[in-house]
């Protein structure tokens, strides 16, 4: 068991100082420590974060972590605010600490605690900036979460890995364990069968992604066109980027500052052009995408009549996302050349979001059902020893009053005996035990309800391999 | 066997029909269910299809294409057969949806009206006859493939031109790929129609004195220059858009005009042999 004291320094951390912390604090002990011993899911799953949903996105700023940071502080969250386990995922659009505590109202708050003195000024995050679940709760947000339900896209698919790389940093960390595996092992699983099983994830959502999904409806693979991108600024290198992942034949950029075309041409293995050799190489290209501050156009339906000339029935993609425009309109009236701009992409994007949106239904279905299994698996893992211990707790009783009363029967009336007192008891615990199995929504009251019944059945003084302690 | 046929007569129409909703669920909604069984289910059509040609031409000794509604049948046949074939090549299945009505009408017309003989004109159980009538089934079939995709290449070109990004725009194959499926359909269209004229006049210059003159055969040719020239355009002279797959769908048209012309106007000696 690892039980190495790490130590941080508070000041950054924004964590209760040593003094303060409680007793036996600066030994940090193996995530899920206790509840590994027995096998049992002790403390009940905590969740408090915020997100784009519920902040904005300069206030996120303040409390997003890298890898490195999260990998530091996991353990000074688990020891300083009484949790279990704990895992942190921080991403430009969410930070959340999942978390198993066995007193999880003061878990939370002291959460809470520590995220608000995170930050100070106008630009910090307040109360009511975070959202906070305990038991069943956090695992259905996390279902939501890693399947792209609640991101900002409807759908994306980085978040599933972000969930997965979260889990990693936690484990590297120490800080995870049973509870917390479970979870985000059930949180993959539920992603995967909504991705597989619905639309959610389809379609191209941003204006680079819906350029390339153009260029492939006119040519298929672009693995053997030509692209010219016109222009080296944000969005020319953006698309530029997407329409490089498809392979193709070759890729040119220009700009009219050469150099800028140069840079981001050795960054993607294509060649630099000179601004005034673009209308030149129209008669080559298959897909040219403008995005330049130009003023004027760069191309007038003049000048590309004339490049396109050579190049026969062959389709030529343009797509023009400068503002203003560099091609002119008339342009689309050549044959077999497609002229679309930015709000031709943006109708792209916008549909796609809007089909995703409908797939939310169905995948919330999904997600249900999950949490269903998943639910039950804690029931079942947190109401077995219950069972087991009362079994074994009648099972002793009724042998002990058996061995007393028995030599007053006959040798041949003694199986009888054993079987009417074995089927009694059944009988008398039926009821309870389908109450302890039966399934809550809500975990902090099945285990209430837990710690009710060992106690009702006189069995606290019971350890877990089912002896009495006296 | 006669029940066996009288079954699987009954059973096709109902089974493509069956295919072409669920071909169309998945056009429209994308249903994983759809998506999942369009291509096994067509295939198990298709299987069954064979198995009740097969069982045909043993039960009634000849071909079984000595009249018009067989030839339906096989050409039903041909064209589940082919779209099978180039679904599986292009990964594609969004085009089943405007292929199987037709085959689902073809053999709808083939199981109410067939009628099969046992006693057929004599020159019709000759083997060469068999290579022209079997060519001509794969040969419209093929056509016809060329002549939808053509049809979905340009209502991909018009999306795609007046900027609706509707479910032709996104379910479709990409205009390069319908161009070629259009082209490469009628390349096969094309072989077949040469290997039908080719046996055909074989057969028939000694049978038929003067067949040139049947005015199905001029059309025919008419039909072959025009897919000729198609073909030539894009293969020979790189020409690739909207014109040359236009003057394949001409073709298409005329060989429609050609069969209705020649059977409802236009008497010769394939309407005395019952083709």
């Amino acid at each position: 068991m690892n039980r190495v004291a790490r130590r941080v320094d508070n000041r950054e951390s924004g964590l209760m100082s040593q003094r303060d912390a409680p007793p036996g604090a600066g030994e940090i002990p193996s995530a899920g420590a206790a509840s590994a011993a027995n096998g049992t899911p002790e403390g009940t799953l905590v969740f408090i974060g915020a997100s784009h949903k519920t902040t904005p996105l300069q206030i996120l700023e303040s409390v997003a972590f890298g890898p490195d940071r999260v990998l530091t502080l996991l353990p000074e969250i688990r020891v300083r605010l009484g949790l279990d386990e704990v895992a942190v995922l921080s991403t430009c659009n969410r930070t959340e600490v999942y978390g198993v505590s066995t007193d999880p109202t003061r878990s939370l708050r002291a959460v809470e605690q520590w995220l608000l003195g995170l930050s100070q000024g106008p630009s910090s995050i307040r109360p009511e900036n975070l959202i906070r679940f305990s038991g069943s709760d956090v695992a259905e947000h996390a279902f939501r979460v890693a399947s792209g339900i609640d991101s900002m896209i409807v759908g994306e698919t980085q978040i599933a890995g972000q969930a997965e790389d979260a889990f990693r940093l936690a484990r590297e960390a120490d800080t995870a364990g049973p509870q917390l595996r479970e979870l985000f092992a059930a949180a993959h699983r539920a992603q995967r069968r909504v991705r597989s099983e619905t639309g959610i994830g389809e379609g191209s959502v941003s204006m680079a992604s819906a350029a390339v999904h153009l260029a492939r409806r006119v040519f298929g693979k672009l693995d053997k066109r030509r692209i010219l991108i016109v222009g080296a600024g944000d969005t020319a290198a953006l698309a530029a980027r997407h329409f490089e992942k498809q392979n193709p034949a070759a890729m040119y950029i220009s700009n009219r500052t050469f150099a800028r075309a140069e840079d981001l041409a050795r960054e993607l293995s294509a060649a630099a052009i000179p601004l005034d050799a673009c209308t030149s190489l129209l008669g080559s290209v298959d897909v040219v995408l403008f995005a330049t501050r130009s003023p004027e156009p760069l191309a007038t339906k003049e000048t590309v009549t004339d490049a396109v000339a050579p190049r026969g029935s062959r389709m030529l993609l343009l797509i023009d996302v400068s503002l203003p425009r560099n091609v002119d309109p008339r342009v689309s009236d050549i044959e077999n050349v497609f002229l679309h701009d930015m709000y031709d992409l943006r109708q792209i994007v916008e549909q796609n979001l809007a089909r995703r949106a409908k797939e939310i239904p169905a995948a919330e279905k999904i997600l249900r059902n999950e949490l269903r299994g998943f639910l039950r698996h804690r029931t079942a893992a947190q109401a077995g020893p219950l069972i087991r211990d009362l079994r074994e707790r009648y099972e002793t009783v009724r042998r002990a009053e058996v061995e007393r009363f028995l030599r007053q029967f006959r040798e041949e009336d003694r199986p009888v005996v054993e079987r009417l007192t074995r089927n009694l008891v059944n009988k008398l615990l039926h009821r309870p035990m389908v109450e302890i199995k039966g399934l809550s929504r809500d975990e902090q009251t099945q285990l209430e309800r837990l710690s009710w019944a060992r106690s009702l059945f006189g069995l606290d003084g019971i350890d877990r391999n089912g002896d009495p302690e006296e | 066997m006669g029940s066996v046929l009288s079954l699987l007569s009954h059973l096709l129409p109902v089974l493509y029909a069956a295919a072409w909703v669920n071909y169309g669920v998945y056009f429209f909604r994308d249903d994983p269910f759809a998506r999942r069984t369009a291509t096994p289910f067509l295939a198990a059509t298709a299987a069954a299809h064979l198995l009740y040609v097969v069982l045909l031409t043993i039960e009634y000794e000849h071909h079984p294409m000595a009249s018009a509604f067989e030839v339906f049948n096989v050409v039903a046949l041909a064209l589940v057969l082919v779209y099978l074939a180039v679904e599986v090549k292009q990964g594609n299945k969004s085009t089943g949806l405007f292929i199987l009505p037709v085959v689902f009408l073809l053999q709808l017309a083939s199981s109410v009206w067939i009628s099969p003989t046992r006693t057929i004109h004599s020159i019709l159980r000759d083997p060469l006859f068999g290579l022209h009538t079997g060519s001509v089934a794969l040969g419209y079939a093929a056509f016809f493939l060329s002549a939808v995709y053509g049809v979905m290449y340009q209502m991909l070109y018009r999306a795609l031109r007046t900027k609706r990004f509707g479910l032709i725009f996104e379910r479709l194959p990409s205009l390069d790929i319908m161009a070629r499926m259009t082209m490469g359909a009628a390349l096969v269209g094309f072989s077949f129609l040469t290997l039908a004229i080719t046996f055909g006049a074989a057969w028939a210059v000694e049978k038929i004195p003067g067949f040139w003159r049947d005015p199905k055969f001029i059309f025919t040719i008419v039909v072959w220059l025009i897919y000729g020239a198609s073909l030539v355009s894009h293969y020979v002279l790189r020409l690739t858009g909207r014109r040359v797959v236009g003057l394949a769908l001409v073709g298409f048209i005329v060989m429609l005009l050609s069969i209705l012309s020649t059977h409802l106007f236009l008497p010769g000696f394939h309407q005395d042999l019952g083709g």
